[in-house]
Order: structure tokens, then C-alpha cells, then sequence
């Protein structure tokens, strides 16, 4: 069986910061680091748009993206391949990460940068484990 | 030409994550284990663990678009480097060296967080290949206001 965002659950808490990678329309690629991956359901994730950065013009352009995210029990790191499907600017989805990012932000000493302007939400096409020994 | 400051940056970095995207602009991402400046300061020196790259190498022979952020905990001090492939190759002795010293950047940074000793030594691989690109823009990815904002190249 293959491995399911249920199994991925504790690396979704923002222990061990993640980094994204997307493509604009013209074939530049942009990678950054990410504080927040949040657990949807069975098939999405959302993640934090917090900047009016590059990140966010290439998903509006191109809406493929991917991941890397680390259990923070085996430190394993995983990639998910993601697909861009909407954004959410209110609501429980939007709540909870805003709280969650507030705790992320407080254990950081980025209380001061980290706002949450949108839960961007990502169908999962698949998830790769990039590490064999854990 | 990379500034000092960035250059000093790259050497003190403990993370690193390289980038690049196939021919359907489906992109993708691994992480790198330390890098380096060339001698001209134009071209970074990537240190990669072979068997994980065959997608990455593949995009890069196909596209030769690049891109690498180098990151530095706790500080949350972040750069992006774009650019151009040059060439992928084995490491020579002194490379394996320096990478050897890197590693216990990334291993500090780990134990820090709380993990075990064993944990650490485990997360952080041993690079056994090189990715040379040139570097042809630099954006300061820092969180806060000036994250986005480009890095005047040195003349």
C-alpha cells in the first residue's frame, strides 16, 4: 500500500520547516522555504500564502508545485506533488492554520513577520519517501 | 560576480534545496548537502548525492534552468540563487574534504532541535556529486520586508 497523508500526519505540525518548488509560465523554476504544510483531508493540503511573492504569481501561471516535508519523529523527508486548486481567505481551513502559524511564528521568534493572508488548498497527485534508512 | 556578504552566507548556510522543472513545467525538488563559490565568484559548486538526481539531471541536460536556496537556522536568513547548467561530475578529494566539514553544520542544526546523535548523523548525507551552475540572479528570501527583493550582482 502506498503511503497516505494519514501516515504523513505529524509532519504537518511545522516542527521542521519545508520548502516548495514551482514553475512560472516562461520555465524559471523558484524554490523557498515554507513554514506551514496543513492536513485537508485524504487527497489535499493547504498551504500558507503569506508574501505576494513568486511563489504565489507561479501557481496562478502554472498550478504544479511540489514539497518536501520531514517526519519529525524519523526526520524521513517526503515529497508530495501537488496541483493548485483554490484559495481561502475565511473560514475553519483559514482559522485553524492562522492559529497554527501564530504557534509556528511564537516558537520561531516571528511573531512580527508571519501573517496568514490565504490557505491555499493543493490536490496531492502523489507522495514519494526520498529517504531509504528511516 | 556573487558579493562577499552572499558568498560568506553561502559558506555559513546548513540547508539547501535545488530546483529545477521537466519539459511539461512539472518542477521539482531535492536537497543539497553544502556548496561552494568558484574561484571568479560567478559559479556555485553544488554538492548532491548521485543516486537521488536522476530526474534533477535529466531536467537539467533537457532545460538547464536552476534553482537553489540556501537557508541559515535559527535566523530564518534565506537566499535564492537562478541559473544556468553548466556541468554535473564527480567530486574531487579536496570537495569530498570540504563536504566532510560541512556535514556538521546540518548535524549541529539537527542535534539543536533535539534529536539523537545517530538521528542526525543519519539525516545528513554524504555527497558524492557535484551540480555546477552559473549564477545569473540573486533574491533575498529572508521572511520579512525585504524577502523577494533581488541582490545587486558584484561587478
Amino acid at each position: 500500500m502506498g503511503i497516505t497523508l494519514e501516515d504523513l500526519h505529524p509532519a504537518f505540525q511545522g516542527v521542521v520547516p519545508s520548502a516548495i518548488i514551482t514553475c512560472s509560465a516562461e520555465g524559471e523554476p523558484n524554490v523557498t522555504v515554507l513554514s506551514q504544510v496543513y492536513y485537508v483531508d485524504h487527497e489535499h493540503v493547504a498551504l500558507s500564502f503569506q508574501f505576494f511573492g513568486k511563489t504565489i504569481r507561479n501557481i496562478e501561471q502554472n498550478p504544479y508545485a511540489a514539497v518536501l516535508v520531514h517526519h519529525p519523529e524519523t526526520l524521513a523527508l517526503y515529497r508530495l506533488d501537488l496541483r493548485f486548486e483554490h484559495r481561502e481567505t475565511e473560514g475553519d481551513i483559514f482559522d485553524e492554520m492562522e492559529m497554527q502559524l501564530e504557534a509556528i511564528a511564537s516558537m520561531t521568534g516571528m511573531e512580527d513577520v508571519f501573517k496568514l493572508r490565504g490557505a491555499d488548498i493543493y490536490e496531492v497527485k502523489s507522495i514519494t519517501k526520498l529517504d531509504d534508512w528511516a | 560576480m556573487i558579493p562577499q556578504e552572499i558568498v560568506d552566507f553561502i559558506h555559513s548556510s546548513q540547508i539547501g534545496h535545488l530546483g529545477s522543472r521537466d519539459e511539461n513545467l512539472i518542477p521539482t525538488i531535492r536537497r543539497s548537502w553544502g556548496t561552494n563559490v568558484n574561484d571568479t565568484k560567478e559559479i556555485l559548486i553544488v554538492y548532491v548525492v548521485q543516486a537521488q538526481y536522476e530526474q534533477m539531471l535529466k531536467n537539467f541536460n533537457d532545460n538547464g534552468r536552476v534553482a537553489l536556496t540556501l537557508g541559515e537556522w535559527p535566523s530564518h536568513r534565506s537566499y535564492q540563487f537562478k541559473g544556468q547548467f553548466l556541468k554535473a561530475r564527480e567530486m574531487t578529494p579536496d570537495e569530498v574534504a570540504f563536504q566532510q566539514q560541512y556535514r556538521a553544520k546540518p548535524i549541529f542544526l539537527v542535534k539543536d532541535m533535539g534529536f539523537s546523535d545517530e538521528m542526525a548523523e543519519q539525516f545528513t548525507y554524504y555527497a558524492d556529486f557535484v551540480i555546477e551552475f552559473k549564477v545569473e540572479k540573486i533574491y533575498n528570501q529572508t521572511p520579512g520586508p525585504g524577502a523577494g527583493k533581488a541582490v545587486e550582482l558584484a561587478k
